[in-house]
């Protein structure tokens, strides 16, 4: 068990773990059995969360409760909200307790030069879906490195792009319960993949109209911050997550992460079990639906290929690119591979080949919607055969 | 220093290669999934047709076999300006026309006089016509005598869907349909043009990934590279370790029919870009790693290209792994000796 050492000092407070916990926790692979004493340095903030998670095998409810406390004494909570893929191998100390985490939350401590932090792994009611829960706020640094650990190892988890009806169910859901304006926006061009934020002091927006101007730029619809009368102020993001500024934690949990929760599995649900099989045809794949005739401009296969050039874990043979698109891909972090195709204006589909792993799956999809501003992500309809008539007109 | 146009020239055989694959899983569609009257009277098509004809092997680029016994053979030929090309193709076509048999579901069945279907890209379709009907067939003093002319129709990509164009000449042939309720004979009376979307075959051409011709090099080792090495095991030293002969069966079980000496070549290339190493007994190690391209180039076809063109200075990351590891090599293996066990 832990031993507190509080100080004086209100910039640190300083804690002793032995036994079952390992740490440093930096994702290396560390025995579980060692025992080690290190100090730590947290914020008081920090430190807050640590103290409320340091005992394990914390239920989902008495963790809420923890939570709701923690922001009612002036915490922000930022949330990453993770499928959890049964594939996929355990390569470090963290993967393995994520496996065995399945109905308590337990904490993990991120050392970092620039502050230590602890990270919680909260379960939901849904088996493999976890929220990561912190204080540091979401546009830390330190934030990005973990992102960079989800997306890059061959862990288990796994976030996800939200498709635009969910986000804007959650932000119905929110006026349900009062009256919901955005004070903040911010999305990524689709012409030229630049950042935009739009901020209101004034005259603050209703969530659907903020979206809907975002949409109208055209950009990918990124984030919204949101006051619900003088009960919430939380930013919710597509990249599932949230963040709690303040306010009422319960509805917080109830709306937004809830909805999260179900948006992951039925993203889980989308992508599990898509490898191709043996002797059988290919019949469905995934397709990314656009918000708009996006590649009509043959610009955009260009832009496409040069997105998924740009990220290192992949590689990718563009096997025709105009006027059509078709590549084949490999994910190098798993051995997940796939062919890209575009051969209609506002799709891109994925056919997944014979190891196409959720996590691999959701990275790429996740990239390929955020740059070109997805509506959906769902299974490709049946390709219709042509008939007789369409082979004598558009094919 | 390497050839200017080393990359270039192999990425345009890529491309050439990649159109075939287009063609093919684009006719394929129509015999066996388009929604008309064509599937149904369809026995058999085989992607990878391989017929014994007088101890060669003939390997057009797909056979039809219709349910009145009837057969159509698919060609899809990129005409060089010189005359031996033209030359070998007539020869080739002639042997379609005089095929016996053709694949069936199982083994092979008896047809008479196959209709022989020549596809070809339309920058070359009215000079190919010119060349193999008129200057040829039409010429009594030239050997080319089918039974029956081909039917040479063109191919070219327009606002989104491949055309296949039946050129209007007179001596051009026609698909002879019979008493088929349906078929390509038929079509092209009605218009002399057939439009395909990619979005009907795509799904063929990701399930096939490739034609009957001998693959292209580069894209074979492309293919490899992205789709059939990362499935492998890795081996204890870090890389994907394996034989030709598992390779060339992997591929047959994912995609299709391979050559065992189509897979050698493919990995030569591999090796030459420093990517592979050559071990004992006919078997790999591949280090499958990041691979990234010069000068923000990152597609992985074309830093293969790159990388055969010009091969990195120095062994490579491949060479210094099987170095630090018990694997073997073997460097100058007699390869000819392979050339006798069966593809």
């Amino acid at each position: 068990m832990c031993e507190w050492e509080g100080t004086d000092s209100p910039a640190a407070s300083q804690y002793r773990v032995d036994g079952r916990w390992a740490a440093p926790c930096d994702f290396s692979t560390v025995s579980l059995m060692s025992s080690w004493m290190m100090p730590m340095s947290f914020t008081p903030v920090d430190a807050a969360l640590a103290r409320a998670f340091v005992d394990a095998d914390l239920g989902i409810e008495e963790s809420h409760r923890l939570l709701a406390n923690l922001v009612e004494e002036g915490s922000q909570l930022s949330v990453v909200t993770c499928m959890r893929s049964e594939a996929g191998s355990a390569v470090d100390e963290f993967s393995e307790m994520v496996y065995m985490s399945r109905s308590t939350a337990w904490m993990t401590v991120r050392r970092d030069r620039r502050g230590d932090f602890p990270l919680v792994v909260l379960p939901t009611q849904l088996r493999n879906i976890v929220h990561l829960v912190a204080t540091v706020p979401y546009s830390d640094y330190r934030w990005r490195k973990i992102e960079r650990w989800l997306s890059r190892s061959r862990t288990p988890l796994s976030e996800f792009w939200i498709d635009l009806d969910d986000f804007l169910t959650i932000g119905s859901s929110l006026e349900a319960h009062g009256e919901t304006r955005a004070s903040r926006t911010t999305g990524r061009s689709v012409l030229d993949d630049s950042s935009i934020t739009r901020g209101w002091r004034s005259g603050k927006p209703q969530f659907g109209a903020a979206i809907d101007e975002m949409l109208s730029y055209p950009a990918s619809v990124r984030s919204v911050t949101v006051r619900v009368d003088r009960l919430l102020h939380a930013q919710i993001r597509r990249r599932s997550g949230a963040t709690i500024y303040g306010g009422s934690f319960d509805l917080f949990r109830s709306v937004i992460l809830d909805q999260l929760a179900n948006a992951g599995q039925s993203r889980l649900d989308l992508l599990t079990g898509r490898e191709r099989q043996l002797d059988r045809p290919i019949e469905k794949g995934l397709a990314i639906r656009l918000e708009s005739d996006t590649f009509a401009d043959p610009v955009a296969a260009s832009d496409l290929a040069k997105l998924l050039y740009s990220d290192s874990e992949l590689g990718v043979a563009v096997l025709h690119s105009n006027p059509y698109f078709h590549a084949a891909v490999t994910d190098y972090t798993d051995g997940s591979t796939f062919d890209v195709f575009v051969t209609a204006p506002d799709e891109v589909v994925i056919l997944p080949g014979y190891r196409s792993l959720p996590g691999a799956l959701s990275r790429i999809s996740d990239r390929i919607g955020d740059r070109f501003s997805s509506s959906a992500l769902h299974e490709t309809d049946a390709e219709t055969k042509p008939t007789l008539e369409d082979l004598f007109g558009d094919g | 220093m390497a050839d200017p146009t080393c990359v270039d020239d192999l990425m345009k055989s890529f491309s050439d290669y990649d159109a075939t694959v287009d063609v093919v899983s684009a006719f394929e569609m129509l015999f066996t999934e388009s929604d008309t009257g064509l599937p149904s009277t369809v026995a058999h098509f085989e992607r990878f047709p391989a017929i014994p004809v007088d101890g060669k092997m003939l390997t057009p680029d797909f056979t039809v076999l219709f349910d009145d016994e009837s057969a159509l053979v698919g060609e899809v030929a990129r005409i060089a300006l010189h005359e031996n090309s033209v030359e070998g193709l007539c020869r080739q076509l002639l042997r379609y026309d005089a095929l016996t048999q053709i694949p069936a579901s199982t083994g092979f069945a008896a047809v008479e006089i196959p209709d022989v279907l020549l596809l070809v890209p339309s920058d070359v379709g009215p000079e190919a016509s010119r060349r193999i009907i008129d200057d040829r067939m039409a010429n009594n003093d030239h050997w080319y005598d089918p039974h029956t002319a081909p039917t040479v129709m063109q191919f070219h990509f327009d606002t989104m869907k491949y055309v296949f164009q039946k050129l209007q000449l007179s001596l051009n042939g026609h698909p002879d349909d019979r008493e088929r309720i349906e078929g390509l004979g038929s079509w092209l009376k009605i218009k002399e043009s057939i439009n395909v979307k990619p979005s009907r075959f795509r799904a063929i051409k990701a399930g096939r990934a490739f034609v009957n011709d001998a693959p292209d090099d580069l894209y074979l080792a492309t293919l490899l590279w992205t789709k059939v090495v990362p499935l492998q095991e890795e081996h204890a030293s870090g890389m994907k370790v394996i034989s030709s002969r598992s390779l060339r069966d992997e591929v047959r079980r994912y995609f299709g029919r391979i050559n065992i000496s189509d897979i050698r070549r493919a990995m030569d290339v591999l090796a030459r870009a420093k990517l592979a190493v050559a071990l004992r007994d006919d078997t790999w190690a591949v280090a499958w790693f990041q691979l990234r391209g010069a000068h923000g180039d990152h597609d992985v076809a074309r830093t293969i290209a790159q990388r055969w063109c010009e091969p990195p200075k120095g062994r490579g990351k491949a060479a210094q792994l099987v170095a630090a590891s018990t694997l073997d090599t073997e460097a100058g293996t007699d390869m000819t000796l392979f050339s006798l066990m069966d593809d």
